[in-house]
């Protein structure tokens, strides 16, 4: 308590101003193309990020205190939530669909697997709403960070204001996830000419330009765009994906492709995860019927064989960034590991 | 923070003064109804036309774009240039505002809900902050008209009515224009008639619409017809 009183007069002392010395930009490699978020409207200070990292993990943001963004994302997993096929809320309830893992969000326009989210910052009221996920409404998560100190003093050096909003708390859990960044796998290295793809990698990513390329697009490995991948529908879940959105016919069935960078963390695959190992996605693949998909790269038959699976799996492994799910930056933060009473 | 003190906004083809000698006040208040009455919350209203009563517990809606013309479709927005009338905030329901003095007003004109502009850019404070309840959480968009009442007519669970209108992607696009006729009163009263609203058919057949479909697009574009300057 008094500490934190310290804090905030130091910082009325020193005048905590919004200079632009203090705005960060983020950091992206140059085969990387410009991010889509418009950091205009939320430009990112370290203190923000803080304080949405501080948020993302903590399980006040759910009704019962027991479950916060992290239990579903976790950093261990590149912020996929690993094991479960469908994710695990409050109360053990169990929802419809696998969740994501989260990176290189800062390049996405549509969010979920259907797209029904149209900005990263809207995100977040999906979890924090949901019964089944952490049954909270943000005007009441705003009103337990209002009466909780170190949050009051976090928001003060992140917003010039102890007050916390809807505005401010959506916009520091963007923030955080920005920062999300997994642009350091080998295919990267690679890119800048710092690596070479052995033989068998290089015969995989031949493969990989000629039937996956065109969906899971270079160097995100998704064009975030929807398409259908020719999955049939898990008939216990009913999931018409982006249809239920525009409700428009010609978009049953089509979901946001992911993208395939770590995918060895990021298990099980698809929208209700339904593979757990990448063989079984490759053998989904390649069973594809011709004509069973139109106007794609899966109207034609792969006609994969086995050592063409293992080439086009080497060739996956290169997008798995061991330095971004190992950094200790995106982990449990200080902040909550070190908490006082209040 | 609701209420009182805007200002005129600069615009392109827009009538803009600074100097505050060439300025008046005007007055704007939004007024709903029963019964041509002024609406009051939790209260319960016999609907002859229903043959029952009926009784609102929330109404909010957001209002957008908020303009006067002159007779050369010269315009002047009155800012905030959006705000959310909430019943329960009686403070929200006036509005006051500095206009070009001297020119002659003919017409006026707002829109009932929010454009996709903002829909689509991220996170806003103030009269938009996710935390007036105006924002749907499992689907982007705001909900543009939010009423909740009850009445025994209503078969739903605990006979609730509840209106979430919303929806700014075609073909599903909740937003409605509005423009009257502006007689040059300093003060302006909007009358928003919850009678015509309140219809057999709403009550007991579409007692409950609360994402954007064709339900809530006939329920929208029948919304404009409930307001009008005056008494
Ligand atoms: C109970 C598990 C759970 C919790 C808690 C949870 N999420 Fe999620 N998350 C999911 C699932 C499942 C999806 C996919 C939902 C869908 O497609 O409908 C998802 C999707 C997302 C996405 C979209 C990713 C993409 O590529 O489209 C983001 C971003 C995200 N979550 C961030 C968060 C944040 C921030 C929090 C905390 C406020 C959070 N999640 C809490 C399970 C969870
Ligand atoms: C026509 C577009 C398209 C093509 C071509 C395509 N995919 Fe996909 N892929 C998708 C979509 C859409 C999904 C998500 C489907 C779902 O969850 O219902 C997906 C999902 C995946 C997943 C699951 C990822 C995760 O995180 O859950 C993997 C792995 C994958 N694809 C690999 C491949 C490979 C390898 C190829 C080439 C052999 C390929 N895809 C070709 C569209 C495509």
């Amino acid at each position: 308590m008094k500490s934190n009183l310290i804090v905030l007069l130091i910082c009325a002392f020193t005048g905590l101003s919004f200079t632009s010395e203090r705005v960060l930009y983020l950091l992206y490699p140059s085969h990387f193309p410009a991010p889509t978020y418009n950091l205009t409207d939320n430009p990112l200070l370290q203190e923000s990020i803080d304080l949405g990292q501080m948020l993302f993990y903590d399980p006040i943001l759910s009704k019962d205190y027991s479950i916060s963004c992290a239990s579903c994302h976790s950093p261990y997993n590149a912020f996929a939530h690993t094991d479960h096929d469908l994710s695990h809320g409050i109360n053990d309830s169990i929802g419809t669909r696998n969740a994501p893992a989260l990176f290189n969000l800062a390049w996405q326009t549509s969010f979920m697997w259907d797209g029904a989210v149209n900005h990263l910052d809207m995100q977040s009221l999906a979890p924090l709403s949901h019964p089944s996920e952490m049954g909270e409404n943000i005007k009441d998560v705003v009103e337990k960070l209002s009466n909780t100190m170190r949050y009051r003093t976090a928001f003060y050096n992140a917003w010039a204001d102890s007050l916390p909003t809807g505005e401010r708390f959506l916009k520091s859990i963007t923030q955080f996830q920005l920062t999300l960044i997994s642009a350091t796998a080998k295919y990267d290295r690679v890119m800048a000419g710092n690596d070479v793809l052995s033989p068998q990698e290089a015969m995989g990513y031949a493969l990989f330009k000629d039937h996956c390329g065109s969906c899971h697009t270079e160097p995100l490995f998704s064009s975030y765009g929807f398409s259908k991948n020719g999955l049939p529908v898990d008939t216990t879940l009913d999931d018409y994906g982006r249809y239920r959105v525009t409700k428009n016919d010609e978009d049953s069935l089509l979901f946001k492709i992911p993208s395939l960078r770590n995918l060895s963390y990021t298990f099980p695959y698809m929208h209700d995860g339904r593979y757990l190992k990448l063989n079984e996605v490759l053998n989904h693949y390649n069973i594809l019927e011709a004509g069973m998909i139109d106007d794609s790269a899966l109207s034609r038959p792969m006609n994969l064989s086995s050592k063409d699976k293992v080439d086009l799996i080497s060739f996956l492994m290169t997008l798995n960034d061991t330095a971004f799910v190992l950094n200790p930056q995106n982990k449990f933060p200080q902040s909550l590991q070190m908490r006082s009473k209040n | 923070m609701l209420g009182s003190l805007c200002s005129v906004s600069a615009q392109s083809g827009a009538i803009v003064s600074t100097d505050k000698d060439s300025t008046q006040d005007i007055q704007f208040r939004f007024q709903p109804q029963i019964n041509s009455e002024p609406l009051k919350l939790g209260r319960s209203y016999y609907i002859s036309g229903l043959e029952d009563s009926v009784s609102i517990e929330k109404l909010k809606f957001y209002i957008a774009e908020l303009t006067l013309y002159n007779a050369e479709m010269t315009h002047v927005h009155i800012s905030p240039a959006t705000f959310l009338i909430d019943m329960e905030d009686s403070a929200s329901l006036q509005r006051s505002c500095a206009i070009p003095k001297g020119v002659s007003y003919q017409k006026l004109s707002f829109s009932l809900g929010l454009d996709s502009a903002i829909q689509c850019s991220g996170a806003k404070g103030g009269e938009l902050d996710p935390t007036r309840g105006m924002y749907w959480s499992w689907q982007s968009g705001y909900i543009n008209l939010k009423l909740e009442g009850t009445s025994n007519s209503c078969p739903a669970r605990n006979h609730l009515i509840q209106y979430h209108i919303g929806g700014f992607q075609s073909p599903y696009n909740t937003r409605q224009s509005l423009v009257f006729e502006y007689d040059h009163s300093p003060s302006i009263l909007i009358t928003m008639d919850l009678n015509k609203l309140l219809t057999e058919k709403n009550i007991t057949e579409n007692f409950q619409i609360m994402s954007p479909n064709q339900k809530a697009m006939d329920f929208a574009k029948n919304l404009p017809d409930l307001f009008r300057i005056g008494p």
